[in-house]
């Protein structure tokens, strides 16, 4: 009963949130792909959220978590029954035809083996993942389902670097299958992680496929699989690259929203329920789930996309909220900071400069990102106007340049050091950034000129059909 | 003349990002299979949490036990981050009992040092008596 509760609640509430976000007729198969993987995100994401909304108002009993499960999965029963019986909505999906030489799909098939190899061979060497997903994620993951009262997680009696104030998404997923399974197995954790890797790099390869076809959708999948740093970060079992496939489906609804003329209310919604998923996996999250709805007022001045963007992340926010005032875990940020120390360390332009020097070497940090962070810094320079021209490419760009400014102020005014901060973190959380930036990137290239002469000569077709 | 610019842009981008990518994967391929060595993955080194085994299996199932250490954990500030991994591989390994750092007079109290020597000091300096000992420079003691 457990196994078959959880699996309907992800399928079907995954199912019922995807389906409220793409509203037009299946393209191709990697539209088919897009539509899949968003509904496994979603209901992977959905599951955990409520599974903590539960713990925290009812308790840990089985029960409780049968009926969670049927709850998630009777809403999204729900929701695909409301998108059935609604008019449906307007094709909007453009088949972009545009034949990819076959050495670069070779390329891409290349790096997803390698990827892949990478993946078993670090989950090999360090079974227990990486330094945080043992002193944070999986440990959170063990309390919640081995004490008797869960609230232990999150106890200030715990020392402060198990950041009880973290957001559980991941340890909410361990712990569910920790339970279910009646067992502590790492392949439970392996299979997590490698799931949201995977899905990761499904999102920006085919939400670009959609948006401008499969040669950027190549590029896109390329940017992604083959920076040195992803295939070890999504090994590691951390919170960084299921964020980051939260941010991908954001900023992938978001662009699938802006690209289109009639700018739909649905994916700007799931948008920000995606981001807001984010927000419950990791702290950074709140960053991101800040920064699109300012970049959406500051580009576009569009106060109703802001506004439906922040509709869609209220429920996760109101259980951050619920969280974090509910059981007032201890913050490390609060806990060694007085108002003096904070002045001080604004004041101090020493480690302004400092973070913008080891930002800057972070560009050509080999080791973790090979090239790729020097060619999207040229390709932005070189695509600058068709980055501001391009609404959904300029809303993402600029949603990345208010993270990095945000993210830099962060690193001047915590408590710890910073250069060892800087270094511990700061490639992590450029993966979480990474596929935002490869969308805004690639969907700022121009396409052929006959390219986009025939997707027009397309929807004037489709257009007369559906007018009859 | 855009068009020509764009589509020179268009064309040449998926083989700079091939080349690009054959740099990424060959530095993956490099450390990964060639550095670290793919022989050492037929007898990986046994997961810190099946060294730990035993130490759980000597605390009782919930509650607090003490936590001492001869390498202080640095509060924030420090970059030395030796003795917080192993504090944290310990509470790991016993979760869901708490640990308290620096508190030997805790009913039980689990003794973390770099040598055997140290463990004998530590325990004596602090007015423990030995429980029992788990692997080198780890035992569990109670205050005398």
């Amino acid at each position: 009963m457990n196994v078959l509760s959880a699996v309907a609640a992800i399928v079907l509430g995954g199912a019922g949130l995807a389906g409220l976000a793409f509203s037009g007729r299946v393209a191709s198969a990697s539209d088919r792909l897009l539509r899949a993987t968003a509904a496994f995100v979603f209901g992977l994401g959905t599951w955990s959220a409520a599974y903590a909304a539960s713990l925290l108002a009812f308790g840990a009993a089985e029960r409780v978590r049968v009926l969670k499960d049927a709850a998630v999965a009777l809403g999204g029963v729900a929701l695909i029954a409301v998108r059935r019986r609604s008019t449906p909505a307007p094709q909007s999906v453009r088949e972009v035809r545009d034949v990819p030489p076959p050495w670069l799909a070779a390329t891409f098939a290349l790096a997803c083996a390698v990827v892949c190899l990478v993946f078993v061979e670090h989950s090999i060497r360090a079974p227990e993942g990486g330094f945080d997903a043992w002193m944070i994620w999986n440990s959170r993951a063990r309390f919640i389902v081995r004490a008797d009262d869960f609230r232990i997680a999150f106890s200030p009696r715990l020392l402060f670097w198990t950041h009880q104030d973290y957001p559980w998404l991941l340890p909410g997923l361990v712990a569910q299958w920790f339970a279910i399974g009646r067992t502590e197995s790492p392949v439970i954790r392996v299979a997590l992680a490698f799931a949201f890797g995977a899905a990761t790099v499904a999102i920006v390869t085919c939400s670009l496929a959609r948006l401008r076809g499969p040669r950027a959708a190549l590029v896109g999948g390329l940017a992604m699989c083959s920076i040195p740093c992803f295939a070890t970060f999504a090994a590691s079992q951390q919170a960084d690259v299921p964020l980051a496939a939260f941010v991908a489906l954001a900023a992938a609804l978001l662009a699938i929203a802006l690209d289109d003329p009639q700018r739909p209310l649905r994916p700007l919604l799931l948008a920000g329920f995606a981001a807001g998923l984010g927000a419950w996996t990791k702290n950074d999250g709140i960053v991101y789930l800040v920064c699109i709805p300012a970049a959406l007022l500051l580009r576009l001045r569009d106060v109703r996309a802001a506004g439906i963007f922040a509709l869609g992340s209220a429920p996760l926010l109101a259980l951050l909220f619920a969280f974090k005032l509910g059981l007032s875990p201890p913050n490390d940020f609060l806990l060694f900071t007085t108002r003096a120390d904070f002045l001080a360390r604004f004041v101090d332009a020493r480690r302004w400069l400092e973070v913008i020097r080891l930002a800057l070497r972070q560009v050509v940090y080999f080791q973790d990102f090979g090239l790729w962070v020097v060619g999207a810094a040229v390709l932005a320079v070189v695509l600058r106007r068709r980055l501001r021209a391009d609404a959904a490419a300029s809303v993402l760009g600029v949603s990345v340049l208010l993270a990095l400014v945000l993210f830099g102020a962060i690193y001047v005014l915590q408590p710890h050091a910073l250069g060892w901060m800087f270094w511990s973190s700061a490639s992590r959380l450029f993966v979480q950034m990474w596929p935002a930036l490869i969308v805004a990137l690639v969907a700022a290239v121009p396409r052929k000129a006959a390219v986009e002469l025939e997707d027009l000569e397309g929807d004037v077709r489709r257009q007369e059909t559906e007018n009859g | 003349m855009v068009v020509r610019v764009s589509d020179a842009m268009r064309s040449s981008l998926p083989a700079l990002a091939a080349l690009l990518a054959v740099v990424g994967l060959a530095r993956s391929v490099y450390v990964h299979f060639v550095v670290e060595r793919p022989a050492d993955l037929m007898d990986p080194r046994p997961a810190f949490d099946e060294e730990l085994r035993p130490l759980a299996a000597l605390l009782p199932p919930r509650g607090e036990v003490g936590y001492v250490t001869d390498e202080p954990i640095q509060s924030p500030g420090g970059k030395w981050q030796g003795p917080k991994q192993r504090f944290l591989q310990v509470q790991y390994a016993v979760a869901p009992v708490v640990l308290r750092y620096d508190e030997d007079r805790a009913p039980l109290v689990v003794v973390n040092a770099r040598s055997e020597r140290s463990l004998d000091e530590q325990i004596a300096r602090r007015g423990l008596t030995l429980v029992a000992r788990v692997t080198s420079g780890l035992a569990v003691a109670r205050p005398k």
